[in-house]
């Protein structure tokens, strides 16, 4: 088993390396959770089955504001792979009957199939009944390249241990790291069978792979036939996969084994093709591939030797290497999850309703299916609650002030006591609370302006927390500071852009508000002459109301 | 306690950072390491749970922030042998 820090340190490695053999995809998570923590694992168990998996994770719970958005980062991306993850839970707000989550999932989904043509991977729900899941299956078998991640089978039979209450209270995500892990494995696997063919041809050595032992040096008797491993073998082949044999051996000798020895459970007629000799493996690969009529790209490659392994990386890339681990009793486990031979079931049926959507009429289906970003804001049922800036909030503006990285303009750090002079009355300091028909985000927004010598108000701090980002809040919050400097008889609001490695989210928040440009970073706005209009799906409600 | 178990946790924030075991002390923190950001530390809590086999509060995989205060999390979290 390798442990979080060695897949960290592994996945680290694979991304520093230009490593020419890898197939590169672009893959796009969306999420109802925090799903950013997968990434470690999935690159690393991704390298293993042959892919180099670049990523785009969308901010967590935004699955509306990036699907029907055109202009998301989700489509500017352009992805080959979208993952589509949500929660059942985080579906539908209390009360509410779970088949609105899924009603939800399925306009998600039909939206994002108009717009991209990268394939969907949908997460189905751990947790839910049979029924539930089957009927999400069947919505996403409506949609043409789509397909189920079952979630599911991995997670409920892990009971409690799939679930890690600590980590989706500090990061809003839900999942311990062991489930975190078998599902980086599944979806690493669903993700080669959809960019890469299954492999035709499994081409095997001899000693220390199909029995323990060194033939040459321990001769028939000294050798343990690996059982298990060819009972397997064997499973594979009668599913169809093709067998062949690349030994450096004495061809006599492995042969005799063969028909000799009590234990084997191959025999020489389950392999099609066999090279046994002394000569460079990669040669004994291409002539498998040549006598089978296969391309190279069609074999697997399962050695004991890393040696072996890595002259064939580097001989020929097209092959499926396993990474084989040091222990025989692990050979089955290892080569199933490879996923090598893996395929994504498409039946006729699928490939017909494919055509259909191709053509205009599938297409009108999902346009009456479409909602539009508006509507969707519009039924969020959006209210802000701007309340001043009082001892009574101050630890928690502190805390924004000090952790929020994204949308904060600034990144001004205070402590509690250096906020203080803001409480004074010359000083305009909001805090800003958001709710929406899912919930209560709390205090999600602080926004500090002071008066300038020269009588403008200028913002010296504004931030929101990332949970309340993709809605235009940040501009329902501007309007209402501008509006408390209006009543000051304030007339020109300066604020300031300050870059860092984080906040790249609040760039234009001066310029698509109209600010004019003063200096690199100065913007300034005669809000006398320019009202900042709140969107109209956003309610206002004041402390007094 | 044992040079081993510094050994051990240094191997874990080595692999987890990306640094080299040499260049970690006690000081090392946020501020003195470019890949400890909020979602890496997220991944070292998990990595050091993993480790350590233990299980950490809320608060205490909060704190972490210095390989001094790791270490005396861990201990207070029941991992033995620290010097």
């Amino acid at each position: 088993m390798i442990t979080p820090a060695a897949y960290m340190a592994l996945a680290r490695e694979i991304e520093s390396r230009p490593f020419s053999g890898l197939k590169v995809l672009k893959t796009a998570v969306l999420s109802t959770f925090t799903a950013d923590l997968l990434k470690p694992y999935l690159i690393a168990e991704g390298a293993r089955r042959g892919l180099k998996l670049d990523f785009y994770f969308a901010p967590f719970n935004q699955l509306e504001q990036q699907i029907l958005n055109e202009e998301s980062g989700l489509y500017q991306f352009n992805p080959d792979v979208v993952i589509l993850a949500a929660r059942q839970e985080d579906l539908i707000s209390q009360g509410e009957d779970l088949r609105f989550g899924l009603l939800r999932l399925k306009n998600l989904l039909a939206q994002a199939r108009r717009q991209t043509h990268a394939g969907i991977f949908a997460f189905n729900f751990p947790g839910a009944s049979q029924d539930f899941n089957a009927e999400w299956a069947q919505i996403c078998n409506t949609i043409p390249d789509t397909y189920v991640f079952d979630c599911a089978a991995i997670l409920d039979p892990m009971g409690t241990q799939a679930y890690d209450p600590k980590l989706w209270q500090l990061a809003k995500m839900p999942f311990t790291a062991e489930a975190q892990i078998r599902i980086a494995k599944q979806l690493a696997r669903d993700l080669r069978a959809y960019k890469v063919p299954p492999c035709k041809c499994l081409v095997l050595d001899l000693d220390n792979t199909l029995w323990e032992g060194i033939l040459g040096e321990n001769g028939s008797e000294g050798i343990i036939i690996h059982k298990d491993f060819q009972n397997y073998l064997s499973a594979l082949r009668q599913r169809g996969i093709m067998l062949a044999l690349a030994s450096k051996n004495t061809e006599a000798e492995a042969l005799e084994v063969f028909s000799r020895h009590p234990h084997m459970v191959l025999k020489l007629n389950d392999f099609s093709a066999r090279q046994i000799h002394w000569n460079d493996k990669a040669q004994s690969l291409r002539a498998i591939a040549k006598e089978l009529d296969i391309g190279t790209d069609a074999l697997a490659f399962f050695d004991d030797s890393p040696v072996e392994r890595e002259w064939i990386k580097s001989q020929m890339p097209e092959v499926t290497v396993i990474d084989v681990p040091e222990k025989a009793g692990e050979y089955v486990r290892v080569l199933d999850e490879s996923g090598a031979f893996d395929q994504l079931v498409i039946s006729e049926e699928d490939q017909n309703r494919a055509d259909l959507y191709r053509r205009a009429e599938g297409r009108k289906i999902l346009q009456a299916q479409a909602v539009s970003l508006e509507d969707f804001l519009q039924k969020l049922q959006i209210t802000v609650l701007p309340e001043k800036i009082s001892h009574q909030n101050l630890q928690r503006v502190t805390q924004l002030v000090n952790k929020t990285n994204q949308f904060n303009l600034t990144t001004q750090r205070y402590t509690a006591a250096e906020l203080l002079p803001f409480l004074n009355a010359d000083h305009v300091s909001l805090a800003l609370r958001v709710q929406d028909r899912f919930g209560d985000y709390g205090l999600v927004g602080v926004c500090l302006v002071k008066q300038t010598e020269i009588g403008e108000w200028m913002i010296d701090t504004f931030l929101l927390s990332c949970r309340v980002l993709g809605r235009k809040v940040e501009t329902a919050f501007l309007s209402l500071i501008a509006e408390e400097v209006r009543q000051r008889r304030g007339r020109i609001l300066s604020g300031i852009y300050r870059p860092t490695a984080k906040n790249a989210p609040a760039k234009d928040f001066y310029k698509d508000h109209h600010f004019s440009q003063m200096d690199p970073e100065t913007w300034k706005l005669d809000i006398t002459k320019h009202k900042i209009e709140i969107p109209d799906y956003i309610k206002v409600r004041f402390e007094n109301d | 306690m044992t040079k081993a178990t510094t050994d051990r946790l240094y191997r874990t924030l080595s692999q987890v950072f990306g640094v080299p075991a040499e260049q970690l002390s006690d000081a090392s923190s946020p501020d003195t390491l470019p890949n400890w950001d909020s979602m890496t530390h997220l991944n070292m809590i998990v990595a050091l749970e993993a480790e350590f086999e233990i299980s950490l509060s809320p608060e205490q995989a909060m704190e972490m922030l210095s390989v001094k205060l790791i270490r005396m999390i861990l201990q207070e979290a029941g991992v033995k042998d620290f010097s």
